[in-house]
């Protein structure tokens, strides 16, 4: 009780105290009348220029007209994306009183009162989102968990149960119910849920591991250990549209580099490229901007702009490795494998402790058919990064093709373990202990690969027929 | 006092914005339970990360502190780890220091001529009489090759790192000496974090644009532990892969010697940055196999690999097993594994660390009972590794450390003043070492501050109760004491390896509360010998030598 009497305390201290803090952030020469009302952060000048630039236009807009909430969202949002949480808090502190019953202005200030650790507050606002919007189920949930953060289990359960009122298949509060039940110590009931939940067809890995948790306190090893396995890594995050609104507010340079490069990595170069260019344009010297955008010209085939620019980029960081190793990918992918590996080389001379780079010059050789050679780049690649699985896939590759079985199996198995789920790495491995003469083990990894691929099973099937033929007359041989 | 500090409401602004972090003021009400004396107790000492302008991620990381009694007269003497400059020519480090305790908690620095002022770029340090010659030697770990430091016995040390087969060359964190293998020598496991070196440093900014240390995935380099085993000559063996250390990898941090299984045999936990824990449990044919994911260890109730940093372990909920306790980075709760005996489950929450933690990036840490009513409390040193927009301080890192009551069964109140002092100290901390430096049967801390002079922490607690000490000469990492305490069984351990690249006080400590005595005290040695000691009136240090019971 004391220390929600502290909490309540600090919260009405922290506006006031806020606003004397802006006061000291605000350019210099402005009246206490005109910056008292504006929350600006510290240390502007060590910002993105476009950042300030936007802060200057957002503040300009609520100072012109501070009884205007879309103002005050507008910048809270912009403070919210780039993580500068304080002033943002203040912003929906501002724009929920000059419109109460908004519920997304009120959703945001609970993510910030979150994010600033008063939990009470968000919970408190979040119950009234939920009246102002009550379809909205991820409130409902959002509530659930931090019920469930501040230890208030049956209150968090309620809220759970309130989001799967109105959307019953909420895998989040789904899993938020999962959670309760396991705190309380009822893994039955968490088992129920979530099994429930994934025979319905939810494809969330979370749930795999809280289905671990659960089968571990029933202490039913195996299938706990399938489960977290299965989970492995999986985040507890949920779809959450408004949470989601203030990714559109990032205008910080490296925000949006870094957002675009993903966009790229996950399959849509086309829809980064536009943003790149335009990046590039503001810094055309930058080395990740010419890296990423490069990067994405070679991915749709715009091979002569992506070489260009990394030569370009190679001109202007000559003792940087990274145009080297990116020009060693682009010369494999075009078939230039002599050249490819000059650039592989060349990277390794800037950085020889650069896993990836000895795993560009592996894959080159192998290209190659150079295979003791590759194999010996991969075994680098490896023990620089250990939890390189591509570098272990394809060291096991190179063993194969070198018919050295026992070292092909070590190098798949540890290329399994980092990638639980990949049949193609099943399937090699299958092969390998198959050359061991171990069937049964064989025939335990080929009958994962072909539940995981059906449909691109066919060798591993193949080998399962084999290894079946031969099993029953080992286990004959085995009787005699 | 923050007003003389600056100039002006821009000066102000940093620090007053943090008061409204976290929901709760930071000064006013409560008591302060510890008073910063470094200066004038004679720890002088200042880190140096060698941070110029380019953001070298080791710069972030570094910081050590070992208590340990160097010279056998009965104080715990401190031994600092200095990290220096990456940039300037190796070798030409600042040095570690070493400081004698004059037997009242004051301290000489006796580094000059002690052999102990190793120049690497220094990280942690872990202690233990090594070569059973019956004084506590010292491992150092260095971004670069480790150092094993001898201890002559003389206020001398000499470096035993070639002839040890110890100086391995990575960039080792934390470091545990355990026995493994119940030989009667204490083994050595060394923590690596990431594969690294100044070319492979990358360039990474923060969420407004801002240059900053990148954080360990971004080098996707995550490095393999070193297991050494002691074979009683002076030298060691590297068995990492005949051990099986070398089936998984991490970018490791902290690290505990525990026997989680209550199996007799010592088992690693290994806090790692960003990627999943490991529990290495001892399988008792010298391999060990990493559980942590099967028991429940590896990640928090999220499934998320956070950012462990410090760890500590204890029978907090007086059930008789360890409890584990990893701290991890701003944004990420602490992590309270309880020990359910088969596996461990996630119950921060309900804990009570659900919430501040998370608020801070914290590193040092100790299950610890500061003020002596048989609840073990809880002490985090914290410090960020990234540029946050709210600040605390000038010091883009600089956060308050946080202080935590203990009660029965395990729950945790925080104590305001923060961190326990009457002013929050504010600094970007890194280890946490605890032990008793003056004899008053408080538990002590010793900060080491990225940047800033060290702090140390004299117990000050209100209304402190009744304490003793129990001194276990020759006694191994993972010794068990048993007491009873009006009625109540509790649990504490000798470990001298636990929190963020520190090594703390191998004495036994009990908090009494208003009890005048401890009864029916019994030993739990090493090798699962079963020695009892009887009854102790409070307010003492004891020595329990093995033999000496019944």
């Amino acid at each position: 009780m004391a220390d929600r009497q502290n909490h309540a305390t600090a919260g009405l201290v922290s506006v006031s105290v806020l606003t004397l803090a802006f006061l000291g952030c605000a350019d210099g020469g402005q009246s206490v009348e005109e910056s008292a009302a504006v929350p600006v952060p510290g240390r502007l000048s060590e910002m993105d220029p476009d950042l300030v630039r936007h802060i200057e236009q957002r503040s300009a807009v609520v100072r012109e007209r501070p009884e205007g909430m879309a103002g005050w969202m507008g910048l809270g949002l912009l403070y919210e994306a780039h993580e500068i949480f304080l002033p943002a808090l203040e912003c929906y502190r501002r724009a929920v009183r000059l419109d109460p019953d908004e519920p997304r202005a009120r959703y945001h200030l609970s993510l910030m009162q979150n994010e600033a650790g008063d939990l009470e507050s968000a919970v408190d606002n979040l119950a009234r989102v939920t009246e102002l919007a009550p379809e909205y189920a991820p409130a409902r949930w959002r509530r659930g968990f931090l019920l469930l953060e501040l230890g208030r289990l049956d209150e968090a359960a309620a809220a759970f149960r309130g989001a799967l009122d109105v959307a019953p298949r909420d895998v989040a509060a789904q899993a938020g119910l999962a959670r309760v039940a396991l705190y309380q110590g009822r893994p039955e009931e968490a088992a129920r849920v979530l099994e429930d939940s994934l025979a319905a067809g939810a494809r969330h890995t979370y749930l795999h591991h809280l289905l671990g948790d659960a089968y571990r306190q029933l202490q039913q090893w195996d299938r706990a250990e399938a489960e977290l396995m299965k989970g492995r890594e999986s985040q507890a995050v949920w779809h959450d549209p408004w949470a989601l609104e203030s990714l559109n507010h990032r205008v910080e340079y490296y925000t949006l580099l870094n957002a675009a490069g993903g966009t790229s990595d996950s399959g849509q170069p086309e829809v980064a490229i536009p943003v790149m260019e335009e990046l590039l344009r503001k810094k055309p010297d930058d080395r990740r901007a010419l890296s990423n955008l490069s990067r994405a010209y070679l991915r749709i085939g715009r091979t002569e702009e992506g070489l260009r620019l990394l030569h370009r980029m190679r001109e202007l960081h000559p003792d940087h490795f990274e145009a080297e190793l990116n020009l060693a990918g682009a010369y494999e992918f075009l078939g230039q494998l002599e050249r490819a590996l000059d650039h592989a080389d060349r990277s390794i001379e800037l950085n020889p402790d650069y896993a990836a780079s000895h795993r560009r010059r592996g894959s080159i050789l192998l290209r190659q058919r150079k295979l003791d050679q590759a194999a010996r780049a991969y075994e680098r690649a490896v023990r620089l990064a250990p939890g390189d699985r591509l570098a272990w896939r394809s060291l096991g590759d190179c063993r194969l093709q070198l018919r050295q079985w026992e070292a092909a199996a070590s190098s798949l198995e540890n290329a399994r373990r980092l990638d639980p789920e990949n049949a193609e790495v099943l399937s090699k491995l299958g092969f390998a202990r198959m050359e061991l003469g171990d069937l049964k083990g064989a025939e335990r990894v080929l009958v994962e690969a072909v539940r995981l691929a059906p449909g691109e099973a066919r060798a591993a099937n193949l080998m399962l027929a084999q290894i079946r033929q031969h099993l029953p007359r080992e286990t004959e041989s085995d009787d005699r | 006092m923050i007003a003389e500090r600056t100039s002006g409401l821009r000066g102000l602004l940093p620090v007053v914005t943090a008061l409204a972090v976290g929901g709760c003021a930071v000064t006013g009400g409560g008591e302060s339970w510890f008073e910063e004396v470094a200066a004038e107790r004679g720890l002088v000492f200042e880190h140096r990360s060698g941070h110029e302008t380019e953001h070298y991620m080791p710069e972030a990381m570094g910081g050590g502190a070992a208590l340990f009694d160097m010279d056998s007269d009965g104080d715990l003497d401190v031994y600092l780890v200095q990290s220096g400059s990456l940039i300037g020519p190796p070798g030409e480090q600042p040095g570690n220091r070493l400081y004698r305790n004059r037997g009242d908690g004051t301290f000489d620095d006796v580094t000059a001529g002690s052999g102990a002022d190793d120049r690497g770029y220094g990280m942690g340090v872990a202690v233990a009489d090594y070569d059973l010659d019956g004084d506590v030697d010292l491992y150092v770990t260095n971004l670069g090759r480790n150092t094993l430091l001898q201890n002559e016995g003389d206020g001398r040390f000499t470096d035993r790192t070639e002839a040890s087969g110890t100086g391995h060359t990575g960039w080792t964190t934390g470091a545990v000496f355990f026995d493994y293998d119940l030989d009667g020598d204490e083994d050595l496991y060394a923590v690596n974090y990431i594969y690294w070196s100044k070319e492979s440093e990358n360039d990474c900014y923060g969420p407004v644009g801002e240059p900053t240390y990148c954080g360990p995935r971004s080098y996707n380099a995550p490095a393999i532990d070193v297991l050494y085993r002691n074979e009683g000559d002076g030298t060691f063996t590297d068995i990492t892969t005949e051990a099986g250390i070398d089936r998984n990898f991490g970018n490791g941090l902290g690290v505990l010697a525990a026997d989680y299984d209550e199996d007799g045999r010592l088992d690693v936990f290994v806090a790692n940055d960003g990627s999943l824990n490991q529990l290495w449990l001892n399988q008792g044919d010298g391999t060990f196999r990493d559980m942590a994911l099967v028991r429940g260890c590896a990640a928090d109730q999220d499934a998320l690999a956070k950012a462990g940093m410090g760890v500590t372990t204890a029978d907090v909920d007086d059930d008789g097993d360890l409890d584990l306790l990893v701290c991890n980075l701003y944004e990420e709760g602490d992590s309270y594994y309880r020990n359910d005996g088969d596996y461990f489950t996630d119950v921060t929450a309900l804990a009570g660390l659900g919430v501040t933690p998370r608020l801070f990036t914290r590193f040092g840490l100790g299950w610890v009972d500061f003020d002596n009513d048989g609840y073990l409390d809880l002490f985090e040193a914290n410090g960020r590794v990234k540029y946050q927009s709210n600040l605390w301080s000038d010091d883009l890192y600089a956060e308050p450390n946080l202080l935590f009551r203990g009660s029965a069964g395990g729950r945790f109140e925080e104590i305001l003043p923060r961190g326990g002092t009457i002013e929050p100290l504010i600094a970007t901390s890194r280890a946490a070492a605890f032990g008793d430096l003056d004899g008053d049967g408080g538990i002590d801390i010793v900060v080491v501050n990225r940047d800033l002079s060290v702090h140390l922490l004299h117990n000050t607690a209100p209304g402190r109760g009744n304490w003793i000490l129990f001194d276990l000469p020759g006694a191994a990492e993972g010794t068990v004491v048993t007491a009873t305490i009006e009625g109540r069984r509790v649990r504490r351990d000798l470990r001298r390896g636990y929190s963020y690249l520190a090594a703390n006080s191998p004495r036994v400590h009990f908090g009494l509360g208003a009890a005048g005595r401890i009864e029916d005290v019994r030993v739990r040695w090493i090798d699962g010998a079963i020695e009892s000691f009887g009854i102790f009136d409070a307010g003492q240090r004891v020595i329990l030598r093995r033999g000496a019971g019944n």
